[in-house]
């Protein structure tokens, strides 16, 4: 029995189910015979139901575990945790607050987090986000 | 002496009012337009603001915010500061997209300063079909409600109720057929899998020289430049209620002072006549307005298709 | 006569100069992930209006092309597709660079490039009409099976597991329904956000996938103590030997062929044909087993495949003045902009312009190819920095061009969402290509099925008697079983 795989397929299941239940109630098809807004949904999520299925009895025969296979995997989770944390935290803030201050200390924490000098980490960001604001807003005229 | 200080005062606060007043604009002036780039509301704009940037000496960016018949674009604009440096290209669609329940926001909720022109909708079918003339459509659909196969550039969009309109004023019934834009209906009736395109000018223009479409008439009460031989329907004895048309609107709140700074530059650039010579390219039908009455167009045009779109049961 | 006069007046220093500026832009814009060729031409396009006709045209035919090509650099080296139509050239290109091999990747990136461009404008020249004739055929029914023939290369681009494979790519048509459906408008998963009225943008998702994946996954199993450098250059093989490049010609050429095709569909443009044309290859291949592993012979139908595509586009929009894709559309507008209207009408009006456009599309190629074989050296530099340098950039160009595409804020949240998902798929030994076809062909598909319907009033019989439809549902079908009659014939040769 493989764990992980057994906890993806139940997200899979998850997301499918939260896409096909409201598919009932879409309307239905026009008065001259073409199937409604439901119609796609409902099949597609059928086949992901039954493939689920397959994969679900795969696993259980499966031994493998893909998440933490070996040390250096173990060792790094907490720095990718920190990382997919910040990407997020920064694609939110990104409406919020101006481009500038916020990519500056996006940059200065993300080389902070790869461990590199203060020296190369302060002259990266500052560069690096001054070159990406004058490229984006001055040439591709991107409102950032 | 305390009265004439505060005199003073006064005067001061009027002239510096005046003064900041007559300083709009003093930065870069953004347009955000709800189309993608390479359309007819990007392609406008675009020109315009080359315009509009010698007028007032200040850049003019466009930006495409593309999304939701330009429900994405309306709400992003807004939401902005009323200083007016965040202008937006208003299509139709601006007046639609409140009765079609993709945003809350309506020409009230905005100030409109410019109108700048008309679009009609084509009644356009394949050369090799058998309908040489408006009124062999119509008889034909009569004789077979329901048979004839109208493409439009999607569900709800402006030429779905431009073939909406024809039936009604005809008295006559479609099959109504979506396609993902007006280019991609006039595309289907050159490979004859309709048999209508209800579509803009410009977007059949290709088709006609090329011999493989033919215009039976214009959805306006005047005959397009583009195609000085077809009828209109005034010409054709029938009212003519859906137009597209494109205008400009800055946020609720701006100042008087900068929608007059604004108007003024607009009115000029819509007037010139490069503006028009782009309008006979790309089939529009110039129709400057200034902003009272493009203000008082669209909201009248909002209460209109309030009432059409339930009507259609979309949903 | 009329063509060297096209040729020479391309060849003026004045309209040659911006048409390399083309080239150099669209290399730029097209290797850095989120900057697409239609991004590049529409940004390019009002700069044209203040030039002649001739030369503003060089310019964006010029990055066109380049940003075409360029995608493919960044799909090798970073395993982050540039463009949409790039998808492909991961499969093979990233892996040729994690062997070491990346300046012959991305020499066969150019070379391919290059022909494949050539090969289309030759298309262009000799069978413009009969090409877009071909195309105006393809009616809702037609483009419902062609939908459902790109859907059965998600077993090929599946790798080992094809259930895994389709229980992603069917992931993926499920994520392609969520706005309004394009027949009845009405609002599916929209949440009420006015930014999902029109979907899930393509783009910033497929960045996040391949993009934000790669680089998670890479955060997640560099060992500090190795060289923390990306990837070595250790093959001295910088180029194909002749006999090499004749192995690869057959595939290729089909793939020119079938491009061209789907480039000249309204509609279909290189995301799709590449893929399909690495599937297509794949079955068709002695060394199926190779691909996806750095197979020669994958990279390089990708590649031939993403600027086939240009030449076939650029057919239905010249002959008959429909966009066969994004950028041409906008070409078309930049064309009304100078006061020609495309179709059959600007072949007889203006017929030394469109000979000038067809000479600058076969010049802009070489000029590519020029460009791409003197910067291979230098690319691959890249990979020397130090890995951490190369993931910040990597992170950053992702978040920024995703949200440069439609300035939408709803579009950076997808793609760190798509990023992280394409993580876990990496993990978890799941394919990412699928997803990506699913994502490509459920619109397609679900419209033009339902618009098919709505016009025969819901009878199936018409995809069973158009015979485009009867030829693509059997190629489809024969796509499915062909592996297992491979097996059986080899099992009865043996």
């Amino acid at each position: 029995m493989s764990k992980d795989g057994l906890m993806f397929v139940g997200a899979c299941v998850i997301v499918t189910l939260f896409f096909m239940i409201p598919a009932f109630s879409f309307p239905g098809g026009t008065t001259d015979g073409a199937p409604g807004p439901g119609y796609f949904p409902i099949l597609v999520c059928s086949v992901i139901l039954l493939l689920s299925t397959i994969l679900f009895i795969q696993y259980l025969r499966d031994h493998k575990k893909y998440f933490q296979q070996n040390e250096t995997q173990k060792k790094n989770l907490p720095k990718l945790l920190i990382a997919i944390g910040a990407i997020i935290l920064y694609t939110i803030l990104f409406m919020f607050i101006p481009f500038i201050p916020l990519t500056l200390v996006f940059m200065v924490f993300l080389n902070w987090l790869f461990g590199r000098t203060w020296r190369f980490n302060i002259i990266f960001s500052v560069v690096f986000t001054g070159v990406i604001y004058f490229v984006f807003n001055n040439l591709l005229h991107v409102m950032l | 002496m305390r009265r004439r200080i505060f005199l003073t005062l006064l005067v001061l606060l009027a002239v510096g009012s005046a003064f900041a007043q007559a300083k709009y604009p003093t930065k870069q002036i953004n347009i955000v337009v709800g189309a993608s780039a390479g359309g007819t509301s990007d392609t406008v704009t675009r020109f315009l603001a080359k315009d509009i940037e010698a007028q007032l000496g200040v850049p003019v960016v466009v930006t495409d915010k593309p999304g939701g018949s330009c429900s994405v674009a309306f709400e992003y604009m807004a939401a902005q500061k009323p200083d007016g440096y965040h202008l937006m290209y208003m299509p139709v669609e601006s007046a639609m997209v409140k009765a079609m329940g993709f945003t809350q926001l309506e020409p009230k909720s905005v100030r409109y300063f410019a109108h700048a022109m008309f679009l009609p909708a084509t009644v356009t079918v394949n050369s090799k079909s058998p309908w040489k003339t408006f009124n062999d459509l119509i008889a034909y659909a009569k004789a077979n409600p329901g048979k004839v196969t109208v493409g439009n550039s999607g569900t709800g969009s402006i030429w779905h109720f431009a073939a909406v309109g024809i039936e009604q004023v005809c008295g006559v019934t479609f099959n109504h057929v979506p396609f993902d834009g007006g280019a991609a209906a006039a595309t289907a009736v050159m490979g004859g899998h309709v048999d209508v395109a209800t579509v803009a000018p410009g977007e059949v223009l290709a088709g006609v020289k090329g011999g493989y479409l033919r215009v039976l008439a214009i959805v306006d009460t005047k005959r397009s430049a583009l195609y000085p031989d077809v009828p209109c329907f005034k010409e054709l004895g029938y009212d003519v209620k859906i137009l597209a048309w494109g205008a400009f609107a800055a946020p609720a709140g701006t100042p008087d002072s900068v929608i007059s700074v604004l108007e003024a530059a607009f009115s000029k650039a819509i007037q010139s006549q490069g503006f028009q010579d782009l309008c006979v390219k790309y089939g529009f039908t110039p129709g400057y307005m200034d902003a009272k009455d493009a203000q008082a167009f669209a909201e009248s045009q909002a209460r209109w298709y309030q009432e059409e779109v339930p009507k259609l049961k979309l949903k | 006569m009329d063509w060297i006069q096209a040729f020479l007046g391309v060849l003026q220093p004045q309209v040659f100069l911006y048409l390399v500026i083309g080239v150099v832009s669209g290399g730029l814009i097209g290797a850095l992930p989120g900057l697409t060729a239609t991004m590049g031409v529409a940004v390019l396009t009002p700069i044209s209006f203040w030039l002649k006709p001739e030369c503003g045209f060089a310019m964006l035919i010029g990055v066109y092309n380049s940003a075409i090509w360029a995608g493919g650099v960044s799909a090798i080296l970073i395993n982050t597709p540039g463009t949409p139509a790039s998808i492909a050239s991961t499969f093979d290109g990233y892996k040729l660079t994690q062997k070491g091999y990346s300046a012959l990747a991305l020499n066969i990136n150019t070379v391919y490039s290059v022909l494949g461009g050539l090969f289309s404008s030759l298309c262009l020249i000799f069978f413009a009409f009969p090409l877009a004739h071909f195309a105006l055929q393809f009616g809702p029914a037609e483009y419902t099976t062609l939908a459902l023939f790109g859907l059965t290369m998600m077993v090929s681009v599946s790798g080992i597991s094809p259930i895994k494979g389709l229980l992603v790519g069917f992931l993926g048509l499920l994520f392609s329904t969520v706005g309004l459906d394009s027949i009845q408008a009405y609002k599916r998963y929209t949440l009420n956000n006015s930014a999902l009225l029109d979907g899930l943008n393509f783009v910033p998702m497929m960045i996040g996938l391949f993009g934000i994946g790669e680089i998670l996954y890479q955060i997640y199993t560099s060992d500090s103590q190795e060289k923390l450098v990306v990837a070595e250059v250790k093959g001295t093989k910088q180029f194909l030997t002749p006999k090499e490049f004749g192995k690869l010609a057959p595939a290729n050429l089909l793939t020119g062929i079938i491009s061209v095709i789907v480039g000249a569909i309204p509609g279909a443009g290189g995301d799709i044909a590449s893929i399909i044309c690495w599937g297509q290859a794949k079955k068709m291949s002695k060394h199926p087993e190779e691909y996806g592993e750095g197979s020669l012979e994958g990279l390089s139908v990708s590649c031939t495949a993403n600027n086939a595509v240009i030449g076939g586009a650029m057919t239905t929009m010249l002959s008959l003045g429909i966009p066969g894709d994004a950028v041409t559309a906008i070409l078309i507008g930049s064309l009304m902009m100078y006061g020609m209207t495309p179709g059959p009408q600007l072949f007889i009006e203006n017929n030394p312009f469109v000979l000038t456009l067809i000479a600058q599309l076969i010049l802009a190629n070489l000029v590519i190819l020029i460009f791409g074989l003197t910067t291979s050296r230098i690319y691959p530099k890249i990979l020397k920095i130090k890995k951490t340098t190369l993931w910040v950039v990597v992170i950053m160009c992702c978040i920024i061009g995703s949200y440069a595409i439609n300035n939408s804020y709803v579009d950076i949240i997808m793609m760190s969402v798509a990023g992280i998902f394409g993580f876990i798929l990496r993990v978890m030994d799941f394919p990412q290509g699928p997803f990506i076809l699913g994502m490509l062909l459920g619109r397609l598909l679900e419209s033009n099925l339902r618009r098919a319907l709505s016009l025969t009033m819901g009878n199936y019989s018409i995809f069973f008697t158009s015979p485009i439809c009867i030829v693509l549902l059997s190629i489809s079908v024969l796509s499915l079983v062909w592996p297992s009659i491979k097996k059986q014939l080899k099992k009865r040769a043996a």
